[in-house]
């Protein structure tokens, strides 16, 4: 077997890099839109947005309660629409466009309001240390350790199954992770000399945490919160599969999956139509995030 | 060394207790109980719902019940379940096993998986295996488990199946587990039934840890001590693998540690679509009815268990990066 | 004028990079010779290709990006771009060693200086373990680290940054190299103990019998330590000289920066530095004509029409060469920084 050292190995006293330079973002939006895969993902995410917006206008309707109309053969394109009719009747397609709705909201509101909170508690336990450092690690490390099965079961039965009760849930397990990477980030950005520079001169705290440590802790941020829309869709699909998240009659993906594996055996694309949806979407998502990584990463310039 | 040990024992009880006692907070918070639950199944008067709940202790004052469920703890003792009179410790007992055994396998497939695929990705960019665990890492975050679960039964079950004969005999992995087991873990017959959950609750982190190996590797490979290595005149193979993946394998130890926590949640998915019953499994279907004493009980042991294995790759970072064995900041 | 045999001959190295934003020709045409036992200094800003030029030679171009497009690169008699990569790992580390310029990260933090001396040692000799520590201890004990035996078993991030300096000399010298390069070996040190990682350089080097290629942008280095110096600028060499000859009749507009940009104790009066005006060039996109020419006081219009040729300047017995279509200009010279005593020991102020 033979290795090749395909990586910008540094050139101690000559940085190609430096050789050709361009700035940070210039270079970050080029190498995003160069790679193909990412664009894929921009596109069919951008498709899955117009459906979820102007599918719900065009198909008007009860998408939610069991019909009693005649007994549709329960395949894919019958009278009903493409993708046919459920187990109670219902138009799959409505239903499914719905779902992509809720999903999306879902995912884009947990992602944002969990990314902030991490970013807050991450960022003072980081800045300040002492013991704010210890107590928030060690809130963040306790609800890591218990299984996000109970909390959403807690949850469901304390506030009952609904939009924001899957939201918060949502939130409460997802910004731990957030908070855990912006603190190692401030950490480390913290610990640089030209923050130390900023103190020197007299700087407030606010005003460095603003202007020195958020713009370069954030490529990471941008790309967390790529992946956290991406895992928030994965995990009410999970949380609604178990039970735990959004129940009949609401069109969720994970209660159509959940609701259609007893009928699987005669009728599989019932589950397998939303699951691709699910899948189109996580996907999507993770192509961009994905691309974004490659093109925010300062160590991959200049290099292919 | 002793004192370090001792403050992050010291850590992980605190984390331990904090856990359990928003668990238990959250349980108190709930409104109904498991007697309640019960009886959607038939009526029970009103006197009788009031004796159960004497006998299992849930109308005692809220510290009461957290001192008896600490006491618990301590003795090994975890009470009774409510819907079926049965000694959470035999629950345990009967569940642990499956558990264990998908934990174990699923392990393998993580952990020996992610190594493979990270370094040879690494070292081989932008090859075929490179291409293949991308593919895989995009696929495995892109689906949820318990459709990937779905998936693999219907390529190595079902399709088989349909196929009959020849195909049947030799493709289809799906099937009830074995009760013979070699130390609890190796099956004795028919192991191919343990491959596809064992690949479900691994890939996942399989697929994500491997990536992480990539892209540290990758990292190392840039770093000037790499360059140092070859210029000793070190053959590739030798400094990729003494140089490069030793210290590319200490945030991959992190990473690993952290994916055991999540592992959890993984398996109660696989359980679930697989018909396996587990821990997890049991825990669920506890919750659904609110039977306290077996959530509280099983779940301690899942955190516990879990904060252990946390202390020991802790204690195994250390081992790895030499400048943390001094003592120095970077261990916190 | 160098006497020892011709170890390595450079002829026309052309390295290139392939980025995303064009061809970087790192090093553009370098020549050059190393002969036994002496000392060569390349001297350059930095994305100036020296450090590409010695990596070229060990054959540590990152390929891709990198490709060394055509030239030779003689060892001994033998072409090393057409050795395979086998035999031409048994000359790196064996036959050519090379120490970089920052000690604090060319170590591996996760394994002993010992261990890593031992390997180095283990993989081009035939030696066994305790053998190859003991010949550690003692590499260890020529480059002046006290307690030689108990510091073997030290991990990087115990020593200093001067003493893992000290550590990387005697891993490279550890096989007894026919030549040291020496990559920016005190560029990351603190000033006071620069000079003493020059002495440990020197004296262990001359112990061993090495050549030392020393790659530095400080000219007050190089004139304590040399006895030849080539300058770089934008990939190519465009003055190369003895060092007294480098210093006292330097011909070319850049090395006259290079010059009056060294701090000086003995300038007298008015001792300003003079820094060169503007940036090197970017060199994706080099400029046309001579690379120097727009950041060049004594550019002409023809400065900027074709890259003038390395040609032999001094006089009769003296290898000097530079690259200045003005050179031969009489009177030219004359606006060459002066020194004031030109005392033989004047640029050596390390």
């Amino acid at each position: 077997m033979t290795f090749q050292m395909h990586e910008n190995v540094s050139l101690a006293g000559d940085d190609v890099a430096e050789m050709a330079r361009l700035t940070y973002w210039q270079d970050v939006r080029k190498r995003f839109f160069r790679n193909k895969i990412a664009v894929i993902g921009l596109v069919m995410l951008a498709a899955m947005v117009l459906v979820a917006i102007v599918g719900p206008f065009l198909t008007p309707g009860d998408y939610k309660s069991a019909r009693n109309i005649p007994d549709l053969p329960r395949r894919l394109f019958n009278e009903a629409g493409i993708f046919g009719t459920d187990q109670l009747g219902r138009n799959l397609w409505h239903r499914c466009i719905r779902g992509i709705g809720i999903s999306l909201r879902l995912a884009v509101s947990v992602a944002l309001i969990s990314t902030v909170v991490g970013m807050v508690f991450g960022g003072l336990a980081g800045y300040i240390g002492g013991w704010v450092d210890s107590l928030i690690s060690r809130i963040i490390e306790m609800i890591y350790s218990i299984p996000y099965v109970l909390i959403g079961i807690a949850a469901i039965a304390i506030f009952g199954s609904s939009f924001y009760t899957v939201m918060f849930t949502l939130i409460f397990t997802g910004w731990v992770g957030t908070a855990r990477l912006f603190r190692a980030s401030v950490l480390q950005i913290r610990s640089n000399d030209y923050i130390e520079a900023a103190r020197a001169t007299g700087a407030a705290t606010p005003r460095i945490l603003l202007s020195h440590v958020l713009p370069n802790a954030l490529p990471p941020i941008i790309v967390s919160i790529a992946f956290a829309i991406s895992g928030a869709i994965l995990s009410e699909s999970i949380y609604s599969f178990l039970g735990i998240g959004f129940i009949e009659p609401t069109p969720a993906l994970g209660v159509m999956i959940r609701d259609a594996r007893t009928q699987f055996q005669p009728y599989p694309h019932l589950l397998w139509v939303p699951a691709s949806i699910l899948i189109w979407l996580t996907l999507s998502i993770v192509f961009i995030g994905d691309g974004l990584r490659d093109a925010l990463d300062p160590k991959m310039r200049g290099v292919d | 060394m002793g004192s370090y040990l001792l403050k992050r024992v010291a850590l992980m009880a605190l984390t331990v207790w904090g856990a359990l006692t928003i668990m238990f907070v959250l349980l108190v918070a709930m409104p109904g109980d498991a007697v309640e639950a019960k009886q959607g199944e038939k009526a029970v008067a009103s006197g009788i719902q009031a004796n159960i709940r004497r006998k299992y202790g849930l109308d005692d004052p809220v510290p009461v019940q957290y001192a008896k469920y600490w006491k618990n703890l301590a003795t090994g003792e975890l009470g009774y379940s409510v819907k079926d009179d049965k000694s959470v410790n035999d629950m345990l007992a009967e569940t642990a096993k499956t558990s264990l055994r998908l934990a174990f396998w699923g392990g393998i497939v993580q952990l020996f998986g992610s190594l493979f695929l990270g370094f040879l990705s690494a070292a081989k960019r932008n090859s075929a295996i490179d291409k293949v665990s991308t593919v895989l890492s995009v696929t495995a975050q892109a689906m949820p488990v318990f459709v990937t679960g779905l998936l693999l039964q219907v390529v190595f079950g079902v399709i088989p199946n349909n196929a009959g004969g020849f195909f049947n005999q030799h493709f289809n992995m799906v099937g009830f587990w074995p009760n013979e087991w070699w130390l609890g873990v190796f099956p004795k017959e028919n192991w191919k039934v343990v491959v596809l959950p064992a690949v479900a609750v691994g890939m996942v982190q399989m697929a994500y840890l491997a990536r992480l190996l990539r892209s540290s590797m990758l990292e190392v490979m840039r770093a000037d001590y790499l360059r140092t290595a070859r210029a000793k005149g070190l053959s590739m193979r030798r400094v990729l693998i003494k140089h490069a993946l030793r210290n590319a394998l200490i945030p991959w130890v992190t990473a690993a540690s952290l994916a055991v926590v999540e592992t959890f949640g993984i398996a109660v998915q696989t359980e679930t679509t697989f018909g396996l019953f587990g821990v997890g499994s049991q825990i669920a279907n506890s919750a659904l009815i609110q039977d306290t004493n077996p959530i509280l009980g099983l779940t301690s042991v899942v955190v516990l268990a879990t904060a252990v294995t946390l202390l020991v790759v802790d204690l195994l970072y250390s081992v790895l990066d030499p400048r943390i064995r001094v003592g120095s900041k970077l261990a916190e | 004028m160098p006497t020892g045999d011709v170890l390595l001959s450079v002829r026309d190295l052309r390295t290139y990079f392939h980025t995303d934003e064009g061809v970087v020709k790192a090093v553009d045409g370098v020549s050059f010779d190393v002969h036994a036992g002496e000392v060569l200094g390349i001297v350059g800003e930095s994305g100036s290709g020296k450090s590409v030029t010695a990596m070229s030679v060990l054959g540590l171009i990152p390929v891709p990006p990198g490709r060394i497009e055509t030239g030779q690169i003689m060892w001994k008699g033998q072409d090393l771009l057409t050795l395979s990569d086998k035999e031409l790992r048994r000359i790196r580390g064996g036959e050519i060693a090379m120490i970089f310029q920052d000690p604090m990260s060319s170590l591996n933090p996760v394994y002993t200086i010992g261990n890593q001396i031992e390997e180095m040692i283990r993989t081009h000799q035939d030696m066994s373990r305790a053998a190859a520590r003991k010949k550690s201890i003692d590499m260890l004990g020529l480059v002046g680290i006290p307690n030689p035996g108990d510091r073997v078993d030290d991990y990087p991030h115990q020593f200093s940054g001067g003493m893992r300096q000290r550590a990387m000399i005697a891993m490279a010298l550890a096989c007894e190299p026919q030549l040291l390069i020496c990559d920016e070996p005190t560029t990351a040190l603190d000033v006071t103990v620069q000079a003493q990682v020059l002495e440990v350089i020197e004296n262990s080097a001359k112990q061993l019998g090495a050549a030392i290629l020393l790659i530095t942008h400080d000219l007050g280095v190089v004139a304590g330590l040399t006895d030849r110096v080539m300058v770089m600028y934008g990939g190519q060499v465009v003055e190369k000289a003895e060092v007294e000859d480098l210093y006292y009749k330097a011909r070319m507009p850049y090395t006259w920066g290079l010059l009056k940009s060294i701090p000086r104790v003995d300038q007298l009066g008015g001792g300003r530095l003079e820094p060169i005006p503007g940036a090197p060039p970017l060199m994706s996109r080099p400029p046309a004509g001579c690379r120097f020419s727009p950041r060049c006081t004594y550019a002409i219009p023809a400065c900027s029409a074709a890259v003038p040729e390395l040609v032999p300047v001094g006089g009769a017995g003296e290898s000097h060469e530079a690259r200045c279509i003005r050179v031969g200009e009489a009177g030219f010279s004359d606006n060459a920084p002066v020194f004031a005593d030109s005392g033989a020991d004047s640029g050596a102020a390390q």
